[in-house]
């Protein structure tokens, strides 16, 4: 197995996705005495776009590894990070990669991840609920981390009206 | 007569500490076997993540430490890499090596409250209390060090707050000799047992195409034959000068099965490698400033001028943990921050692990992926009639060590 340099992988993704890719960038830090230094990839990639960005990662490694997806509340659009990683086994091989979708909060929909990743299931249905984004393939639809009786229509880490704000107004204010 | 499908409930919570949600089984049984289990979330989450993104990351450290009860450096040290990775803050070389010994002398810690837990659950319970007899000398370490027994508030973003003193040197080493000359006896204690043999063997079972499609993290995975571990996939702080190598059951046993007698000796392996890695940390520590920032106000300035979105990732003893924050310029608070505590991924791999087990040996394989088993209180019987019948915490230890009688007297 012939293991891909971060640069390699940065161009192959964009000459595999084309149009889809959106931006790419590595970023390095570097960490003991010796200044070992490790890198992360970031980019932004067309929602449409990201079975075909597993795809190629599993070419590349069969079991790509899920961390978790974070997401945040942009104004007009939401944007999901998916923390993946592939390469793990041997010292400092892991290459760490970021993948960023923004979708539109008018329709919050873009397609699931977990087919490719059954690992990324939890984690998928806790960006519906918490940030109400849409999977439209999702194999299981239900409240993971949020009780069944939570209200509907209101999501945690929005900053919009549809936040939680209404529900926390009578505990003292934070800070 | 046709086989009568039951289906109940094992609620592990109201709270859990260590997942941070809690969490409630159902399992579908056929007689004594498991035909399939769903997991449920729900119900408490804290929303520590909502309460983090209304304070600066100052503030945080100390909300994130109370993440989880028993990895108490983890969450500060995760959160803390990534705010520095964002800010390309510099961490003083002799401040990370602090962070591994406090890390490491956590892992040791964890791991042998861990081998407690599973023995008491098997009903071994001389081994349990003797377990954690001997775990409260790394606790007076990490006491002498930190200044508490957990939450230790220890680390600062770009370092730690507290260095370790030279007379300190020679207790850390009196400690790991008393580990040292235990290790022996507890291999021989929980792995050449035979009872535990019979109790863990081929119970639990999770395979390597498993615990990789279900990201499996931490112990589990490594148990499954899986040589991954942060601390050598993506080494930090000091690791990237020590180097860690990933501990399989292989290395003791001589083949992987992935069930919870391999967790066992992945553990005990652990104990053995962090002893190792603290030794040789107190070797080649530097000397030299402990923090990037002594001024709290130029820090709390720095954070709020600054702006970056970073990972910060740290291999708890539980698995890899996660922090990921974005620092927006003009605001000291943190505009994201997601955590990812090690056993969110080890939810799904329950699944194939309590396939066709037996209701005796759910609180085993339960605890096999180390979650936080204070909440483990009763467990729901609802027969297909509706009537329920629930069982305590009690009732279905007692189960379990009812099994391990019955199998030592054959």
């Amino acid at each position: 197995m012939k293991f891909l340099e971060i640069e390699e992988l940065l161009s192959l993704l964009k000459e595999r996705l084309g149009n889809s890719f959106k931006s790419g960038e590595i970023r390095s830090w570097t960490s003991g005495v010796k200044k070992l230094e490790c890198k992360g990839l970031w980019v932004e990639i067309d929602p449409k776009a990201l079975p075909d960005f597993i795809k190629i990662l599993m070419e590349l490694d069969e079991t790509p590894h899920s961390m978790v997806a974070s997401a945040e509340d942009l104004g007009e659009e939401i944007a999901i990070i998916y923390h993946l990683a592939i390469y793990g086994g041997e010292f400092n091989r892991e290459i760490q990669i970021n993948v960023k979708v923004k979708v539109p909060k008018e329709n919050p929909k873009l397609p699931s991840i977990s087919h490719f990743i059954p690992g990324a299931l939890i984690t998928e249905q806790e960006k519906e609920e918490m940030i109400g984004v849409i999977y439209e393939d999702l194999p299981e639809r239900r409240h993971v981390f949020l009780a069944d009786d939570f209200p509907e229509g209101i999501y945690p880490w929005r900053k919009d009206e549809k936040g939680p704000d209404s529900l926390v107004r009578k505990l003292n204010e934070v800070r | 007569m046709a086989k009568a499908s039951y289906g109940y409930n094992i609620p592990v919570g109201p709270i859990h500490p260590a997942l941070k949600e809690p969490i409630e089984f159902q399992f579908e049984i056929e007689g004594e076997k498991v035909k399939s289990v769903r997991i449920y979330a729900g119900q408490a989450h804290r929303g520590i993540e909502w309460m983090g993104m209304r304070r600066n990351p100052i503030q945080d450290l100390y909300l994130a430490e109370r993440i989880c009860g028993i990895c108490s450096v983890s969450h500060s040290l995760t959160l803390s890499l990534a705010v520095e990775r964002a800010l390309n803050i510099e961490v003083p070389p002799r401040a990370q090596y602090i962070r591994l010994i406090v890390a490491e002398l956590e892992r040791i810690h964890s791991h042998l409250l861990w081998a407690g837990v599973a023995a008491h659950e098997i009903g071994f319970d001389s081994a349990f209390m003797l377990i954690w007899k001997v775990r409260e000398n790394v606790m007076d370490i990490l006491e002498r060090i930190t200044g508490n027994r957990v939450n230790y508030a220890i680390v600062q973003i770009g370092g730690v707050r507290r260095d370790i003193k030279e007379e300190d040197y020679h207790e850390i080493r009196k400690c790991l000799d008393y580990y040292r000359t235990l290790s022996e006896r507890l291999k021989f204690l929980l792995l050449e047992d035979p009872t535990v043999a019979l109790r863990t063997r081929d119970v639990g079972i999770l395979t390597r195409e498993e615990a990789l499609s279900l990201c499996a993290v931490g112990p589990t995975l490594r148990a499954s034959g899986v040589p991954k571990d942060v601390r050598q996939d993506q080494p930090y702080i000091a690791y990237a000068d020590l180097g860690v190598r990933a501990i399989t059951p292989d290395i003791y046993a001589g083949e992987v099965r992935g069930d919870v007698y391999d967790r066992i000796v992945v553990r005990l392996l652990e104990v053995d490698q962090s002893i190792d890695l603290i030794d040789r940390a107190l070797t080649e520590m530097p000397e030299g400033e402990i923090l990037y920032e002594k001024n709290l106000v130029k820090l709390l300035a720095l954070i709020k001028k600054g702006e970056g979105e970073a990972v910060g990732r740290h291999e708890a003893p539980r698995g890899e943990d996660v922090h990921y924050v974005k620092l927006v310029p003009g605001s000291e608070n943190l505009a994201v921050w997601k955590v990812r505590a090690p056993t969110y991924n080890n939810l799904l791999p329950w699944v194939p692990m309590f396939k066709d087990a037996e209701v005796a040996d759910i609180p085993i394989i339960v605890a096999s992926t180390d979650p936080c088993l204070s909440c483990l209180n009763r467990v729901t019987f609802i027969y297909p009639s509706g009537r329920k019948e629930v069982l305590t915490h009690k009732e279905l230890h007692e189960l379990s060590v009812r099994k391990t009688r019955r199998l030592r007297k054959k």
